[in-house]
């Protein structure tokens, strides 16, 4: 039976409403929920492409201890007595979670709840460090509550839109359709122009739609939003009325700004971008009250991240647009929980339902509440510093759920070596394969979207309901069950004592209201005694959620009400920090910036199993400016090795170029999808040295300083073959699936697969087969090769000294079939259809001309003489033995046609 | 079969007469001596011509050793496989019917004399010519081996060859002694008619002016499976005849015999040029002739397998019929005395043949030592090798799938720059003529050579 049901995303942080549809086990497709208000029944390429990738093949399905399958309790206990063990031995604070924005908030809520009240430790952090962190640093600085203040109309009701450190276009891409359609609305309307200023180092895709783009210097952010406060201060934008009122600092903030950026040409310097450009903003800025900041990772992932952040948030609150229909600073998280974690207290230096470890009270609330037997009583380890501690020993064990932070940590090879001789690292995963599933003791299958059932919080604050659709497969559980399973192994069965996930949503809710009183923002007191139906069938929401607001909060801090001890907004005053790392162009010196791109999403463990998700961008390239092609010598798809500076090479990729003037000189892009699993030398990651923002603890990932050197492999190629190689030989490789076929793609700097090895190693590989099809270009170094049996392919490999370009879909396709059509065969070793038609039995030997083709000569172009058909096909002209053939052909075709 | 020295004529104009006084009329009478495929590709070639606007000012004496002429000569190897008959092999007698004063003769040419432009034939007659082609064609290499003269011994090259070896009894045993195509059609002829054959090469492997040593290995292969016995780097070094001079087989130079009561000689063919060579027509390996078919004596032209042209001969009927159109072009414009810019150039030669059901292709310079292409599927026995010179394809060998020979051949006659395309060139036209649409592909040749056909 068919079922339709809604549910959300598990993407980005827009946080868009799913409605599923559902027959028996199996969600057969997925379309944009027209009710749900953060994208009235759009979805992006990702979302629309969900119900492909629900792999069965690709998860996780058992849990295992140390590469033994064992049933759950076995799980449950090895993971409960290990942590208890390390406990004993050496404290509380020698063991860690580190956990995600893809969990649930009640998975979420019991991982918090199990280390900071039981286990006694604040080491747990989230993935959301990577993210967001310095936007909650800097709104917990700015307003005293980690609050985004916004709601997603803002964007449309919004005149100016500045989005600066956001590709929204293709990270973010129905929030950016409804920007881009409220600004074509209001053009029809005749109304006035809403404008849109991207600011970017990057000529990006959201870039190419705005009316203005600034390619700043990269880091550049805080000096532009100083500048932006100096000028408006000095037109009498800012307001004087609401700044005396409703906020502190702005004396000491201006002063600073002034300072730092005290005019338009200091600005346009530091920024490297125009006079003309950095004023047609501030006039634009000065003119239109009501202006979004829309901010993402740009900002975020610095080292001066809070400051960006608050530069951003210092012009909003001096201008008093906050709050507002179409008027506030707006972060947008990357992820689709990210905010629920916040809610809970995911992050180490958070405690829960927005408490704070700087307010003993806070403490002893949450301690009463949860009954906590062992409450800790301070900040944990962030996540860099986490990782740090395990890789020096100082944390023995820890549980990693639903995140990578092998391919997503920077330092990344660090982090796996951190791993590597840990004494006990356990991980909940979805998926079979990941990374850091392959450095873990313990492996939990987790449930993912799909069975995953419970609540997300979107950028807008806005609760949703995920909802399962199908039952889990295998023996996945969800992460909630595993946590508070293992909560009862450790003894604390009575504080976890939850069945379903409303039972957790419940107690969230009521510790938000708990000693309330207005005096946090995050507030579900409505939701405090929430029943099974009301909460299956709850509403996408916006929090507070309250007596007063049953339907929500659309907008914070209208009246001007901060939740700072005083009750005022705090401006304050920033020295913008240039990244720390510097480049030097004499030494071939580059500034990488990382990003995702448009259809792929995280560590692709997910996305990458929805092959025309691979489409767009199916390999890593490095993005590089033509003129710093040319003086590097890289030729147009050649390759590029970048390694990070310093004595000791924390780790290199190698990744052929695209030439693309987006790029300023000097800099570089690089996606940030690729994994072990799929890459050798593809893990971007591997190559940002950890520099984090002093107060948010978020790494530097879009600012790292490499050497770019060219690289000249010998051999490039591509093997199609049925099953991954547990061991691929070339000394770079990227893997994917296509058609249900793996395809490499590789290169090797000294030429590998020589005769002898070739078929060597093709025997070794695939015993059962032989050569059945080769094409040598000996001068030109080129081989392909088809391995097999019958018309079986196993393995089709070619190299040669470039990159080839094969029609891959069309091989894989050919691949996949278990028997090979006569043409295909002929064509496979030239990776495309020739297209050609069936000639049919010969007629003409000595021109080897068919039959098909002499009647289609007869019929449609009027050939109807042995002489005219010889003039145009050479048929009949030589040995002429066909020409009686072609005078039958003649006749018959002649009277098919009379008889049409 | 007519004897050399008998002249049978056979009237086929209504303007008959052997000979004619032109002294006070601007009539030409031409004699055409030979009558082998590239004798009536001229006829044909010089029909159009000749008749479009009438005109009766030319005279045609064709002389024919054989008593049919004009056959298709490349059929006899069907003939022998029993695919066709003889009869279907005999051209449309499109001289006798169409062309107006023309008139064919059973015999031979014994002398020319180039003073008195006369021909005298074997019956004793004197034949004058304004105009003589020589198209006398080339005979069977015969080696001179001890016993090779004597019974037992042919050459597979007319009608009459072919009607002899049709009569050998199904259980007879033939070596065929040459691993040419010639030889191998024989052999793979005969084979299919039942008879045992052993075929003897001397190549280190068959057809290797035409193949490589892997086509050429596969092709034995194939003949073997045949049960024809295939001896490579093999000579013969002897006939052995027993004490009534009746062959009991050949002696190989490595002294193992191979026992047959009959051998063909397919080891090559040498051009007729003693006629030529006697008449004091200057001759090279074959009568010389310059691009417009005309040898050392402005009155006498020659074409087909007996000439030597830039230094070249011709086995392979291609070139034949572009010397025939070429020379057709010529002979109208010297007769009307205007000026003809026709030139025959050279051709590219291909070999095509297709027995026991492997097609065989292979046109061009082979020369192993030359950069080249190499495809092969080994289940299918599908084989090619494209053979390249600066930027260009120079030779061809295709094996199991020759679809794309015609395509290689023009592409080495018109000398296509290939570089472009290389990656492609080996999976054929529909891969390098536009056929597929890709952006980053070349769309096409310049030239266009296959356009016709793809």
């Amino acid at each position: 039976m068919k079922r339709r049901v809604d549910t959300t995303c598990p993407y980005c942080g827009v946080g868009c409403g799913v409605s599923a549809l559902v027959h028996d086990q199996q969600v057969i497709a997925v379309e944009g929920s027209a009710r749900h208000p953060a994208n009235r029944g759009r979805l992006c390429v990702k979302g629309s492409a969900l119900h492909e990738t629900l792999d069965p093949q690709a998860r996780l399905l058992q849990p295992s201890v140390r590469g033994e399958t064992v049933d759950w309790s076995t799980a449950i206990n090895e993971v409960a007595t290990g942590l208890r063990q390390v406990i004993k031995e050496h404290g509380p604070d020698s063991v860690a979670f580190y956990v995600s924005g893809q969990l649930l908030t009640e998975d979420y809520y019991v991982a918090n709840k199990l280390m900071k009240g039981f286990i006694g430790s604040s080491n747990i952090d989230t993935n959301s460090r990577l993210c967001m962190s310095s936007a909650v640093a800097a709104q917990k600085r700015a307003f005293g509550s980690d609050t985004v203040p916004a709601h997603y109309d803002d964007l449309e009701l919004a005149d100016l839109l500045v989005l600066t450190g956001s590709n929204a276009a293709w990270t973010h891409p129905v929030l950016f359709q409804r920007m881009m359609a409220a600004r074509t609305a209001a053009q029809e309307a005749g109304a006035p122009d809403k404008r849109m200023v991207v600011i970017d180092p990057r000529r990006t895709a959201t870039a190419e739609s705005a009316d203005l783009h600034l390619a700043i210097r990269p880091g550049t952010d805080a000096v532009l939003f100083n500048g932006l406060l100096v000028w408006l201060h000095q037109r009498g934008i800012t307001n004087a009325a609401y700044i005396k009122r409703h906020t502190q600092g702005f004396a000491e903030t201006l002063a600073t700004a002034q300072q730092t950026a005290g005019s338009v040409a200091a600005v346009a310097q530091a920024c490297a971008v125009p006079v003309q450009d950095i004023v047609q903003f501030y006039e634009w800025a000065a003119e239109t009250p009501n202006m979004v900041t829309f901010y993402s990772m740009g900002i975020n992932q610095s080292t001066s991240g809070v400051d960006k952040a608050q530069s951003i948030i210092n012009v909003h609150l001096a201008t008093g647009r906050i709050g507002k229909p179409g008027a506030a600073p707006f972060s947008i998280t990357g992820q689709p929980n990210a905010m629920g974690g916040r809610e809970v207290g995911g992050l180490a230096n958070q405690l829960a339902a927005h408490m704070n470890w700087d307010n003993p009270d806070d403490i002893n609330r949450v301690e009463r509440f949860w009954r906590a037997p062992n409450m800790a009583r301070e900040a944990g380890l962030n996540a860099t510093d986490l990782f740090s501690a395990v890789g020096e020993g100082r944390i023995k064990a820890i549980w990693i759920m639903a995140t990578n932070p092998v391919v997503s940590m920077p330092d990344a090879d660090r982090v796996r070596a951190a791993l590597a001789q840990c004494d006990l690292v356990i991980v909940s995963d979805c998926m079979q394969h990941t990374d850091t599933l392959d450095m873990a003791h313990i492996r939990l299958p987790a449930t993912g979207w799909s069975e995953k059932d419970g609540t997300v919080t979107n950028s807008e604050r806005r609760i949703s309901r995920q909802r399962a659709l199908v039952k889990p497969l295998g023996e996945a559980q969800h992460d909630w069950w595993i946590i508070t399973q293992v909560a009862h192994a450790m003894g604390f069965g009575a504080s976890f004592p939850y069945q379903q996930p409303v039972d957790i949503f419940r107690e969230h809710a009521q510790l938000s209201a708990y000693e309330n009183n207005a005096t946090r923002d995050f507030d579900l007191s409505l939701y405090a005694d929430i029943s099974t139906a009301e909460y299956d069938a709850m509403a996408p929401m916006q929090w507070p959620i309250t007596a007063k607001a049953p339907m929500g909060t659309a907008r914070l801090f209208g009246d001007g009400q901060f939740f700072t001890p005083e009750g005022k907004a705090r401006l304050f005053p920033i020295v913008p920090r240039r990244p720390v790392a510097e480049a030097n162009p004499e030494q071939s010196h580059f500034v990488l910036n990382t990003g995702r791109l448009r259809d792929q999403w995280h560590t692709m463990t997910r996305t990458g199993l929805a092959e025309r998700l691979d489409q767009h961008a199916p390999e890593p390239r490095v993005s590089v400016h033509p003129d710093d092609a040319e003086a590097l010598g890289v030729s147009p798809d050649g390759w590029l090795n970048l390694a990070t500076l310093g004595d000791q090479p924390t780790g290199e990729l190698k990744a052929r170029v695209v030439l693309s003037t987006t790029q300023r000189r000097g800099e570089l892009f690089m996606p940030i999808h690729w994994t072990h699993q799929n890459s050798r030398h593809g893990r971007v990651g591997a190559l940002i040295p950890t520099a984090i923002d002093p107060i948010s603890g978020q790494p530097e990932l879009k600012h790292a300083v490499v050497q770019a050197r060219v690289w000249q492999p010998q051999q490039q190629g591509m093997l199609w073959c049925r099953q991954p190689l547990p061991n691929p030989p070339w000394d770079t490789w990227l893997m994917r699936t296509v058609g249900g076929i793996t395809v490499y793609q590789f290169a090797a700097e000294r030429a590998l697969a020589l005769d002898a090895p070739l078929e060597t190693w093709l025997r070794d590989e695939w015993p059962y087969g032989e050569l059945l099809q080769r094409f040598d270009d000996a001068t030109n170094g080129m081989t392909r090769v088809l391995w097999g049996q019958g018309n079986r392919i196993e393995a089709l490999v070619w190299f040669g000294p470039t990159m080839p370009q094969p029609d891959i879909a069309w091989v894989a396709n050919c691949l996949q079939a278990d028997t090979i059509s006569a043409p295909d065969r002929r064509d496979l070793l030239a990776g495309r259809s020739g297209g050609q038609e069936d000639a049919g039995p010969t007629v003409c030997s000595c021109h080897q001309v068919g039959e098909y083709r002499i009647r289609h000569a007869i019929q449609h172009e009027g050939l109807t003489t042995v002489a005219a058909l010889g003039k145009a096909l050479k048929c009949g002209t030589q040995c002429g033995s066909c020409i009686p053939d072609l005078q039958r052909l003649i006749s018959t075709s002649v009277e098919s046609v009379k008889s049409d | 079969m007519v004897k050399p020295n008998e002249t049978v004529v056979q009237d086929m104009s209504p303007h008959e007469g052997n000979v004619r006084d032109d002294t006070i009329s601007p009539h030409e009478h031409w004699v055409i001596v030979g009558h082998g495929m590239a004798a009536q590709r001229l006829l044909e070639e010089l029909h159009d011509p000749l008749t479009h606007r009438k005109r009766q000012d030319v005279s045609i004496t064709i002389i024919s050793g054989e008593p049919v002429g004009g056959y298709n000569r490349i059929g006899l190897s069907d003939v022998l496989a029993g695919k066709r008959t003889l009869a279907e092999l005999t051209p449309q007698q499109i001289h006798s019917q169409h062309l107006p004063n023309c008139q064919w003769l059973q015999g031979w040419v014994m002398a020319i004399d180039r003073t008195a432009q006369t021909v005298r034939l074997s019956d004793g007659g004197l034949l004058p010519y304004d105009r003589l082609i020589l198209s006398t064609g080339s005979s069977a290499l015969l080696p001179e081996l001890p016993g090779i003269n004597g019974q037992g011994i042919q050459a597979f090259r007319t009608a009459a060859d072919t009607e002899g070896l049709m009569a050998l009894p199904a259980n007879a045993s033939v070596i065929v002694v040459g691993g040419g195509l010639l030889g191998i059609e024989a052999a793979v002829g005969l084979a299919g008619r039942g008879v045992n054959v052993a075929l003897v090469h001397r190549g280190a492997w068959l057809m290797n002016r035409q193949l490589d040593a892997l086509s050429g290995d596969w092709l034995a292969e194939a003949l073997t499976s045949r049960g024809i016995r295939v001896y490579l780097n093999s000579t013969v070094a002897e006939i052995a005849r027993d004490e009534r001079e009746d062959m009991q087989g050949v002696i190989l130079q490595t002294g193992e015999q191979l026992d047959a009561a009959h051998a063909v000689f397919a080891m090559g063919v040498k051009p007729n040029v003693d006629l030529a060579q006697r008449a004091g027509v200057a001759v090279a390996d074959g009568i010389e002739v310059d691009d417009q078919m005309i040898t050392s004596d402005p009155a006498i032209y020659a074409l087909g397998e007996c000439v030597s042209h830039r230094g070249v001969q011709f086995g392979l009927v291609g070139p034949l019929y572009e010397q025939a159109a070429v020379l057709a072009r010529v002979l109208v414009a010297n007769r009307d005395h205007i000026a003809c810019d026709a030139r025959y150039e050279g051709t590219v030669v291909a070999t095509h043949l297709k027995v026991s059901g492997v097609p065989v292709y292979s046109a061009g310079d082979i020369d192993p030592a030359q950069e080249s292409l190499v495809w092969q599927d080994l289940p299918k026995r599908h084989y090619k090798r494209l053979f390249l010179k600066e930027g260009r394809l120079v030779g061809v060998v295709l094996y199991g799938d020759i679809s794309d020979g015609g395509f290689y051949h023009d592409l080495i006659q018109q000398q296509v720059d290939i570089r472009a395309w290389r990656e492609h060139l080996i999976f054929g036209a529909a891969h390098c003529t536009g056929n597929v649409e890709r952006n980053n592909k070349p769309q096409a040749i310049s030239q266009k050579p296959y356009s016709a056909a793809a």
